[in-house]
């Protein structure tokens, strides 16, 4: 696994370096050789940028975890999120160079700020996905207090007649657009600074549109190692709570207490970012 | 389950390598003695790759050609070493394993290779320290693995100037365990603890005199 990690890194110079080169060529008159040379290196940058965690991997893994979601939404908030990174760095980049005329290296204050709402962002996630989990679990409890004819255990569930608080079944239809929309926004506020430097590249480069075809290109690429990742979690967390097991009021109650962790899990997440967006700049001024 | 359990770890722990660094330099470092044999400082040279330098260099004057002027590369560099002053240049020395903290730079210059940026400078040692009988080695690395900075692949990345008979150098590269590159991933991922994630991944070299 060492070796991978190694590998990884190297590939990562590798499809940096093969992008300024891209680029360079497009900017010497490379013609459509160049342009598909940039955005397949933008892709694979994308694909190997994404193979390692960042905010957002810990974010959608938790979240997904914790919180059932079928195998499309969990792909597509993986897609979407990762689209929306490239989207808002363009937006941040070109809408402070070109419409405010600021210097490149003026735009890491816009991007750390970005990235502070990002992670603003992610707090209030957990904040509402803890304070439902209680409330859910606070409700399950007064509905069993309220019917103390109920014992769970022996008799007949088929026969209830209704239901002990929402089932782990319910859970699943928990994820409100909303609180998708959430997600996805705070992880893809944050736009990825390896983006950044390529869009202002191209922008001195005097190459806008293939920046911004690259980025996305480097989106598509990040989407589908992301989506990687957000299947198998769902595909995990269903495997699991299939070996839990048929006890259907036991589960229920598991459920919430592994929604609750997973909300407890990104309000930390969401407080360490944060706190730690302040730490001092960078010496040599990068993001 | 645990083949799928051991697949999501690996993406978790192939991470640090892949969300960072964003930024290469290529190093070449000079160790100067002096002339009683002693290691009076390093001279160090950074080569910064192309998206550094077209993003540090932007809006700083450019003449009629498009390449940067002297004034804006003197700025860049002046800039640069008086914020890597609190950080000891980058440059973590010691002797015998202790840390000799740098004094300061000396004969600053900046220039353009091609389309990259190149800052040299010595970096000061505070006594000329005498290596007889003692191990120096240096590691160049930014601690937060924003930038990853390597000796450059060419022979003479390192060379010893006036030394003395005997002296020699050895590079080490890095060799992240597997405990370690978890580390770094956890370090990664909430972006506090140590701030040591570079040191992981610099590095070593060493100079002996026999």
């Amino acid at each position: 696994m060492n070796e991978i990690a190694v590998w990884i890194a190297m590939r990562q110079r590798a499809f940096h370096d093969a992008l300024t080169e891209a680029l360079r060529s497009l900017a010497e008159g490379g013609g459509p050789a160049a342009a598909a040379g940039l955005i397949v290196a933008g892709f694979l940058y994308g694909v190997f940028h994404a193979a390692g965690p960042g905010h957002g991997k810990a974010i959608l893994s938790t979240y997904l975890l914790t919180h059932r979601q079928d195998m499309a939404r969990g792909l597509s908030l993986a897609v979407v999120s990762a689209l929306c990174q490239g989207v808002s760095a363009i937006v941040i980049v070109y809408g402070l160079f070109v419409v405010a005329g600021w210097l490149p290296r003026d735009t890491t204050v816009a991007v750390t700020w970005s990235e502070r709402l990002s992670y603003a962002l992610v707090l209030l996630l957990g904040v509402y996905l803890t304070v439902r989990a209680l409330r859910a679990l606070y409700v399950a409890r007064v509905a069993a207090a309220s019917s103390p004819a109920h014992h769970h255990g022996d008799h007949d569930h088929g026969a209830c007649g209704h239901a002990h608080g929402p089932s782990a079944e319910q859970i699943a239809v928990s994820g409100s657009l909303r609180e998708r929309v959430a997600v996805v926004l705070s992880i893809g506020l944050r736009p990825c600074s390896g983006a950044v430097l390529v869009l202002v590249f191209a922008q001195i480069s005097g190459l806008i549109w293939a920046g911004i075809a690259s980025v996305l290109a480097m989106s598509l690429g990040t989407a589908m190692a992301t989506g990687a990742l957000a299947a198998v979690t769902v595909f995990t967390r269903d495997r699991a709570v299939q070996l839990a097991g048929t006890n259907a009021p036991r589960l229920a109650t598991a459920g919430r207490l592994v929604t609750l962790a997973g909300g407890l899990l990104i309000v930390m997440i969401g407080y360490s970012l944060l706190a730690a967006s302040w730490q001092p700049a960078h010496p040599l001024g990068l993001g | 389950m645990r083949l799928l359990g051991a697949v999501l770890l690996s993406c978790l722990i192939a991470a640090p390598a892949g969300a960072h660094p964003h930024a290469w330099i290529d190093l070449r470092v000079r160790v100067l003695f002096d002339e009683e044999g002693r290691v009076t400082g390093l001279r160090e040279s950074w080569l910064f790759d192309d998206f550094y330098t077209a993003f540090a260099l932007e809006g700083l004057g450019q003449n009629k050609h498009g390449r940067p002027t002297d004034e804006a590369l003197e700025r860049i560099g002046t800039l640069n070493l008086t914020n890597l002053r609190e950080y000891d240049y980058f440059t973590e020395i010691r002797v015998d394993g202790e840390i000799v903290a740098p004094d300061g730079t000396s004969d600053p210059e900046t220039d353009m290779v091609g389309n990259r940026l190149r800052m040299t400078f010595t970096v000061d040692l505070a006594e000329p320290l005498d290596l007889a009988g003692r191990v120096l080695d240096y590691m160049i690395f930014d601690p937060t693995y924003y930038i990853e900075m390597l000796h450059a692949e060419t022979f003479d990345a390192v060379a010893l100037v006036d030394a003395p008979a005997g002296c020699d150098t050895d590079v080490v590269r890095p060799n992240p365990t597997f405990e370690m590159v978890s580390l770094a991933a956890a370090i990664d991922l909430t972006q506090t603890g140590p701030q040591n994630l570079g040191a992981l991944f610099a590095e070593t070299v060493t100079v002996t005199c026999s």
